[in-house]
């Protein structure tokens, strides 16, 4: 048992050790860029998730969520985030009809950050010495992207709505094209794996 | 975001030079107050070669991740009826779309060059690395760590570079430093990755060779007087007691045939009506052997402006030793008293005072104390008409016994206390309270009964003919020098 103990402290002694390395080393570029997923994880939550369950206990998974993504960006933390974001936005739509236009759009937009913020966080040490204009070329190609998604969903959402509510033969047959299209092209990335 | 101090270079198709050549600046020179300043040689053939990172691109976790997403909310949009739920996996689609519409094939090189590869100790190190993007593809990241020897500073020591680059484009960044001791030093490797396609894929890690940095040893100032014990050769600074061409006057003679002319001493001629010549005593050099004890270790070395350890202390000393004899005329050679025992021969000059700088820098402790072989040391290698100085800092008894061992020998020893007077201070006050000295009962009482067997140990060496002198610089060693020479100048007698 004293062993036990003996090693349990031993090993929180080299995590809060690591813990303060990480804090005396770190430097501005990394640190604001994962204070950013933090940020942006938690209004994602805020977005997707009912209003009701963010006031309750429940509040913890969230912030739990979002703090992980930030401390760890190279862990599974980020994809947890997102299916845990996309099932309390399912949840908070399940009641109800169809959404208004900004939410699943502010919900990708957001998602969208989480997903690439962390995909340069992983990659950039926390104590990295940048040059000017590193993040730059980042924030913009974010930017492009979600001004890309904004156009794309408003044309997802609205169209049926101007349509209206009959079922057209040309829209499933557009839909499918698509659908088989994005699959393709994906099975296409994951076979030109090395 | 932090500045490099560094320099964004043009793309390689419109740059003049090679990529990599950032700067060359001019070698630092030695104090020109030195008797024997000496600018230290550049070796540009130092410089390591560029070297491409490994190609070969694998996706990053986040690929697996938006493959994943995409798929699941696609899946769920199906089944579901939703159409907002494509629009929640339209921007992870999109970016993946837009950052591996064109994948890269080739890698980022890095490289670390520095203009300076000899360098004082302590003084300023120059050096920068390149990294250049070889693809048509923008890299959303490089990233760049350098490792380096402790005993060299470099500017963001320990922390990882990163830079963004474009197609074609060379970054420079300045690792300005300092060299902080003595020895051979390497700045490298440099381990290096680039990351491309919103941040997608990723380039294996790849290594860049290091760079070899010599800081050669700040020479201890050193002077003594021109006591030597014997000297040879028929050229240099000391005089003889034969008679022959030289400064030294020895006296006035009749003139001979065979005398020159301009040696005619036109008053004595015409006071005794006879021609007469000056004669002078022939001037010599000398040979100098420095004998280095590295049979241990002892104390931590605090780089050039912290503590001195006893390699540091022997090493400085065997430089100012060096410098100041080879500037005389003398030939000086080295010897190590210890594994593996290398020697350099005899010679002078300023070439050879550079190598007597580019042997020191390859001096190690011996390796558990261990003793060179009978085939690499012996007294027999120490010329007989040779001052030898014996930088030793006496802490093994086999040291005093070399020492004993050369005098009966009839070499022309003088034992010089490399053990820096801090050390034995500290031993003999029993240390700090934090030291290890103060651990145990008896450490400090060890310790003590060390200092005393020492001091024993010296005061016999003395009362063998071997006199031993604390290292202390200049004119430290005047007085067991002049003793030298008055010993050497009286007969000899071998023990039996």
């Amino acid at each position: 048992m004293n062993a036990f103990l003996g090693a349990l402290r031993g090993g929180i002694d080299i995590r809060i050790e690591r813990v303060a390395t990480v804090i005396e080393q770190a430097t501005a570029g990394p640190l604001v860029l994962r204070a950013t997923l933090v940020v942006a994880a938690l209004a994602g939550f805020a977005v997707t998730w009912p209003v009701r369950d963010l006031f309750t206990t429940a509040l913890i998974l969230p912030v739990a969520l979002a703090l992980g993504v930030g401390m760890a960006p190279r862990s599974f933390t980020p994809t947890a985030t997102i299916i845990a974001m996309v099932l309390g936005y399912l949840v908070n739509i399940a009641g109800g009809g169809a959404p208004d236009a900004w939410r699943p759009i502010t919900a990708a937009g957001l998602i969208y950050i989480v997903h690439t913020g962390a995909a340069f966080a992983a990659v950039l040490p926390f104590n990295t010495v940048a040059t000017a204009g590193l993040y730059l070329p980042f924030v913009l190609r974010t930017a492009a992207v979600i001004a890309i998604t904004v156009i794309i969903g408003f044309a997802i959402l609205t169209v049926p709505r101007l349509v209206g509510d009959h079922r057209l033969v040309s829209a499933a047959v557009v839909g499918m094209v698509a659908m088989v299209g994005v699959a393709g092209y994906v099975a296409y990335l994951g076979s030109r794996r090395r | 975001m932090a500045d490099f101090g560094g320099s964004r270079v043009a793309p390689r198709s419109s740059d003049s030079g090679p990529p990599g050549t950032i700067r060359r600046g001019s070698l630092p020179t030695r104090s020109s107050r030195r008797p024997f300043a000496i600018d230290l040689p550049d070796r540009g053939t130092d410089q390591p070669p560029e070297v491409e990172v490994t190609s070969g691109w694998v996706p990053t976790r986040a690929f697996g991740r938006m493959v994943l997403l995409t798929g699941f909310l696609l899946v769920l949009a199906v089944f579901l009826r939703r159409p907002d739920l494509v629009v929640l996996a339209a921007p992870l689609a999109i970016g993946a779309a837009l950052g591996l519409w064109r994948r890269p094939q080739a890698a980022p090189s890095v490289r670390v060059t520095t203009p300076t590869p000899a360098v004082s100790e302590g003084a300023d190190l120059n050096a920068s690395m390149t990294i250049t993007n070889h693809d048509p593809i923008r890299y959303d990241l490089v990233v760049a760590r350098l490792q380096h020897s402790r005993w060299l500073e470099v500017k963001h020591t320990g922390r990882p570079y990163a830079t963004a680059l474009a197609p074609g484009q060379t970054v420079g960044i300045d690792l300005d430093g300092r060299a902080l001791r003595w020895g051979r030093h390497t700045l490298g490797p440099t381990v290096a990755y680039a990351v491309a396609g919103d941040g997608l894929l990723i380039s294996p890690a790849g290594v860049a060779p290091y760079a070899d940095i010599r800081a050669f040893p700040n020479t201890d100032p050193f002077q003594a007087n021109d006591s030597m014990p014997r000297a040879a050769g028929m050229i240099g600074f000391h005089r003889s007691r034969r008679p022959g061409e030289g400064g030294e006057l020895a006296g006035v003679r009749p003139f001979s045939p065979g005398d020159r002319l301009r040696r005619i001493d036109w008053r004595v001629s015409l006071r005794t009506r006879e021609l007469h010549v000056v004669a002078t005593l022939s001037d010599r050099d000398a040979e100098v052997t420095i004998l280095l004890d590295l049979l241990h270790e002892s104390g931590m070395s605090g780089g050039a402006r912290g503590s001195r350890s006893v390699l540091d202390l022997t090493v400085r000393a065997a430089a100012g030793i060096a410098e100041h004899y080879v500037t005389r005329g003398d030939r000086v050679g080295l010897v190590e008293y210890g594994w593996p025992g290398r020697k350099l021969r005899a010679s002078s000059g300023r070439r050879h005072y550079l190598t007597v700088l580019e042997w020191l820098l390859d001096t190690r402790p011996s390796p558990d104390g261990r003793e060179p072989t009978v085939y690499t040391f012996g007294a027999a290698q120490i010329k007989t008409n040779a001052l030898t100085i014996v930088l030793t800092p006496l802490i093994d008894p086999r040291s005093a016994g070399l020492l004993a061992r050369l005098a009966r020998g009839g070499r022309f020893v003088v034992a010089v206390d490399t053990m820096p007077p801090e050390q034995l201070e500290m031993l003999a006050g029993g240390g700090r309270p934090d030291d290890w000295l103060r651990h145990g009962q008896y450490t400090a009482i060890a310790a003590r009964l060390w200092l005393l067997e020492r001091s024993n140990i010296i005061a016999e060496l003395r009362e063998h003919g071997v006199p031993v002198v604390e290292w202390g610089g200049g004119g430290s060693l005047d007085e067991v020098l002049g003793l030298v020479a008055r010993m050497a100048s009286g007969p000899m007698t071998m023990p039996r």
